[in-house]
């Protein structure tokens, strides 16, 4: 048999029910080829729940080990991994979720896995050296309306079921989960400082808007706008400066144009 | 073919120990680094390791090369690879004899190569491709496996000298991995030792295993167990001095057992090279 033609068939094999390889296998003194052979299909599965349980140990306290069991067997014999670091492998269970019975209607769960992948994908995102607020200092005040901003690569703005933060907080202590407040959707800031800490914030309506509209672009003076039909308030820039230098300081602006 | 110097007594770079190298600056001599971890585009994991380098040599340690794969060579993994090294200056390079998938998929484990002599052309030429790419000599490691095949021509110690030659690289041998493997094919693992040219080893692994009975297998989850000190005492004997660590994957320690492991590597080292030198007086 070829090398190739032995590679396809133990990996068939792995993945699959196609036990054709072990025609090529010898037993053992103690083994036999399909003995032998299972330490390699164990191995791989055990290791594939294993990238799964390391990337979302909170959404495992939340749903208990059975569910979250049975989870990781489906997303393994549903995915196959394509990339050499396993780091990419868990990414699309919340995907999965959405689509697969019995967790798709479970708008809870799957919010969980969406906001705990999130954390992980701003651990290791792109580095960019945050912008102080005293790079404002050398714009003079009537170019501010102009003033368009870069964000950190690793900021995300993630819409989920009001009530997921606390639950994954509750769940990261193992502490009994919070009772949900209804149908409504909370809006979640994440991002990394430069310190290094992957951190969250809960967000208002206000500043949800002002953020979006700010990382897809506009300028300072077209988010004022925005946020006054909004709001029909007199105090509009001073909120929106508001909210400016907070992102300065969380270090959220990567460059100020 | 001047060999790396040897660089000590290492351990491999965990997450779980992080903070104990930052703050405490433990007596490691150098630090094995699981390259794929470092195939980020930047934050805590880039940064925490520019600050380990800064004091600790480093080894960049792959397990998703596939070079005995016949699927076609991943440029953009060897890419990512070479970055990591420009950046990092580590001593050397290494990855496994094994391959990890086929057809697009990773597998994510170390798969057994039947050693035949397709199979050895195959592997010597990408392991040349691979040198050529990253400019420099790669250490590729015999791995522990839990099936032979049919269509082997040769043993793996055969197999693995060949394979030196013909591509021109570094050899990491796992002492484990061949106690474990001969446990699991019944051959005597003073054998492979002592087939294995000395001018190629360049790094010693030592790792704990799994006993199920009927065959073992490599977890790096338990301490490096009394048979595998005492093959590791005859590789020093035959290959010694070369870089040497311990891999521990599983079941973590405090990071003060896995020193006092290792001082147990340097004791055996030393004592087996004092008797060397005594038998030569």
């Amino acid at each position: 048999m070829k090398l190739a033609e032995l590679q396809a068939k133990f990996q068939d094999a792995i993945i699959g029910e196609d036990r054709a390889i072990l025609e090529a296998i010898n037993p053992s003194r103690r083994l036999d080829p399909a003995a032998r052979f299972a330490v390699y299909s164990q191995a791989y599965r055990l290791r594939l729940a294993g990238f799964l349980s390391e990337d979302y140990p909170v959404l495992r306290n939340a749903i208990g080990d059975e569910e979250f069991g049975a989870l990781v067997k489906a997303y393994i014999e549903a995915t196959l991994s394509h990339h050499p670091n396993a780091r990419w492998y868990a990414r699309r269970l919340p995907e999965f979720m959405r689509a697969t019975e019995p967790w798709r209607d479970r708008k809870e769960p799957i919010d969980l896995a969406a906001f705990e992948r999130a954390l992980a994908d701003a651990f290791d995102s792109r580095d960019a050296e945050p912008r102080e607020i005293t790079a404002l200092a050398a714009v003079p005040a009537e170019n501010w309306a102009q003033l368009r901003f870069d964000f950190q690569e690793s900021l995300a703005l993630l819409a989920v079921s009001r009530g997921t933060v606390a639950a994954y907080e509750a769940a990261s202590e193992d502490a009994p989960l919070p009772p949900r407040t209804g149908a409504e959707e909370e809006m979640v800031l994440v991002w990394r400082d430069p310190e290094q800490r992957v951190l969250y914030r809960v967000l208002d309506d206000a500043e949800t808007l002002a953020l979006a509209e700010a990382s897809a672009g506009k300028t300072f003076g077209e988010i004022c706008s925005l946020l006054a039909f909004r709001d029909a308030s007199d105090a509009v820039a001073e909120r929106a400066a508001g909210f400016l230098a907070r992102w300065f300081a969380d270090g959220l602006i990567a460059d100020v144009k | 073919m001047q060999k790396p110097p040897p660089l000590g007594f290492g351990l491999g770079l965990r997450p779980v120990y992080y903070q104990d190298i930052l703050e405490t600056k433990p007596p490691v001599d150098w630090l094995e680094v699981i390259s794929e971890n470092f195939m980020v585009d930047g934050g805590s994991p880039i940064a925490t390791l520019e600050r380990i380098r800064a004091d600790y040599p480093i080894v960049l340690h792959g397990v998703s090369m596939s070079i005995a794969s016949t699927a076609p060579l991943d440029f953009d993994y060897l890419t990512a690879l070479k970055g990591l090294a420009d950046r990092f200056q580590p001593a050397f390079v290494s990855d496994h004899l094994c391959w990890t998938g086929v057809h697009g998929v990773n597998l994510h484990d170390l798969m057994p190569v039947p050693y035949t002599a397709e199979a050895l052309d195959h592997v010597a030429r990408r392991i040349g491709q691979v040198q050529d790419f990253l400019g420099r000599r790669i250490a590729i490691e015999n791995v522990s496996s839990y099936v032979t095949f049919a269509e082997s021509e040769m043993d793996e110690w055969t197999f693995v000298k060949a394979l030196a030659e013909r591509a021109d690289c570094w050899l990491l041998l796992d002492v484990n991995n061949i106690f474990v493997s001969a446990f699991n094919h019944d051959f005597e693992p003073r054998q492979f030792i002592d087939s294995i040219d000395a001018r190629r080893i360049v790094q010693f692994h030592l790792a704990g295993h799994a006993d199920h009975g009927t065959h073992k297998i490599d977890t790096h989850d338990e301490p490096v167990s009394p048979e595998v000190w005492a093959l590791f005492a005859e590789a020093w004997r035959r290959f010694g001095p070369v870089s040497v660590m311990i891999e521990r994957d599983d079941k973590f320690p405090p990071f003060a057992e896995l020193l006092a492991e290792l001082d147990h590597a340097r004791r055996i080292a030393i004592e087996v090279s004092a008797a060397k030198i005594g038998a030569a007086a």
